[in-house]
């Protein structure tokens, strides 16, 4: 691969999903219908600080929606990946193939 | 920048693996299944005191229509249980999980003509057996077989792919060691609803023991796989 084609890709990566605890929130949810708060904070192991800084931040971006509902008397958050998601984490995993190829 | 590329399609890689990971655990989290259980022993329970009443009071009315009856009571508790138990899973099921937190899988749903061949398979060969059509053997043979099947079918579909998995391997098991004439247990020629319900609770607390020691390697498994270090999330580690 030429290093415009390499630029090229480079250029087009997606910093939103670029970023490591936005990757693998996209990627628990690619591997899910729906996901709470309490999943992605068990499989992540950062802080609930920082959970909800970048799910706000994906949010923002139209990439997850958030479901906030009561069960019982408890709120309770949930969380899915939109289509516009979806096809940037598949467009973003495509690019790093071609990157890097085995 | 190459190096940056190659350590960021290393992490994607192993995100890829955390995904495999997070589908497994979620496909084999079993204690719902208890529930079930629980549900099945007290329908039994019930229906086997029904069916005790009504033969004590049989003579009144007559031998059919006991049968009748029986029946009736039979499968108006068979199919509530499914409703009950289908209902009681899904708004219950996950808080087993609360502390470790609540994953949905995409679902199929079960499609109709699956959900009638398994009740016609599974309860024709018993009602032979009541009306001493079909031997005890072979009505449990067959009933055993619909079970089995349906499970690895129903767990694919259902993403519940471990616990259906090995809930059929061991219907299925239990089905062919029926088959080749091992004495079943509390059973005589003409009644094999006992040894049916025993052998499925039997082989339910199983597969529900067993997924859950899976779980729990799967979990981890995925805990060591934590992209972003230990934080306070490792308390829920149970």
């Amino acid at each position: 691969m030429s290093k415009r084609q390499v630029n090229q890709i480079h250029n087009s990566i997606n910093r939103i999903v670029h970023e490591p605890v936005r990757l693998a929130i996209l990627k628990i949810l690619t591997s899910a219908k729906e996901v709470d708060f309490n999943f992605l904070l068990m499989t992540l192991g950062v802080t609930k600080g920082n959970l909800a800084t970048h799910i706000n931040k994906l949010e923002s971006t139209g990439l997850i929606e958030v479901k906030k509902q009561f069960r019982g008397k408890m709120p309770h958050t949930s969380y899915r990946i939109t289509r516009t998601g979806r096809h940037q984490f598949q467009k973003y995993w495509e690019n790093m193939k071609a990157l890097a190829p085995k | 920048m190459s190096d940056e590329v190659e350590k960021r399609r290393a992490d994607v890689e192993k995100l890829d693996q955390m995904g495999r990971l997070v589908e497994k655990y979620a496909q084999s989290r079993s204690l719902p299944l208890l529930i079930s259980l629980a549900m099945m022993i007290f329908n039994v329970v019930l229906v086997l005191s029904v069916v005790k009443l009504v033969v004590a009071y049989g003579m009144r009315i007559g031998q059919s229509g006991v049968l009748i009856i029986v029946i009736l009571v039979f499968l108006w508790i068979f199919f509530s249980s499914i409703w009950v138990v289908g209902k009681l899973l899904a708004r219950y099921g996950s808080c087993f999980y609360k502390k470790e937190g609540i994953i949905k899988l995409q679902r199929e749903r079960i499609p109709i003509w699956a959900w009638i061949t398994f009740v016609i398979t599974f309860n024709g060969p018993v009602f032979l057996n009541i009306f001493w059509i079909m031997p005890a053997r072979w009505s449990l043979t067959i009933s055993l077989t619909s079970f089995g099947i349906f499970m690895l079918y129903a767990g694919k579909k259902d993403k519940k792919i471990t616990l259906g998995f090995v809930y059929g391997i061991l219907s299925l098991a239990e089905a062919a060691v029926t088959a080749m004439g091992v004495r079943i247990p509390f059973v005589n020629e003409h009644s094999c609803f006992m040894p049916l319900m025993i052998y499925l609770v039997g082989a339910g607390l199983i597969t529900a023991v067993v997924v859950h020691i899976y779980n729990r390697m799967i979990l981890r498994k995925l805990k060591k796989m934590r992209p972003f270090g230990e934080q306070e999330a490792s308390k829920s580690d149970s």
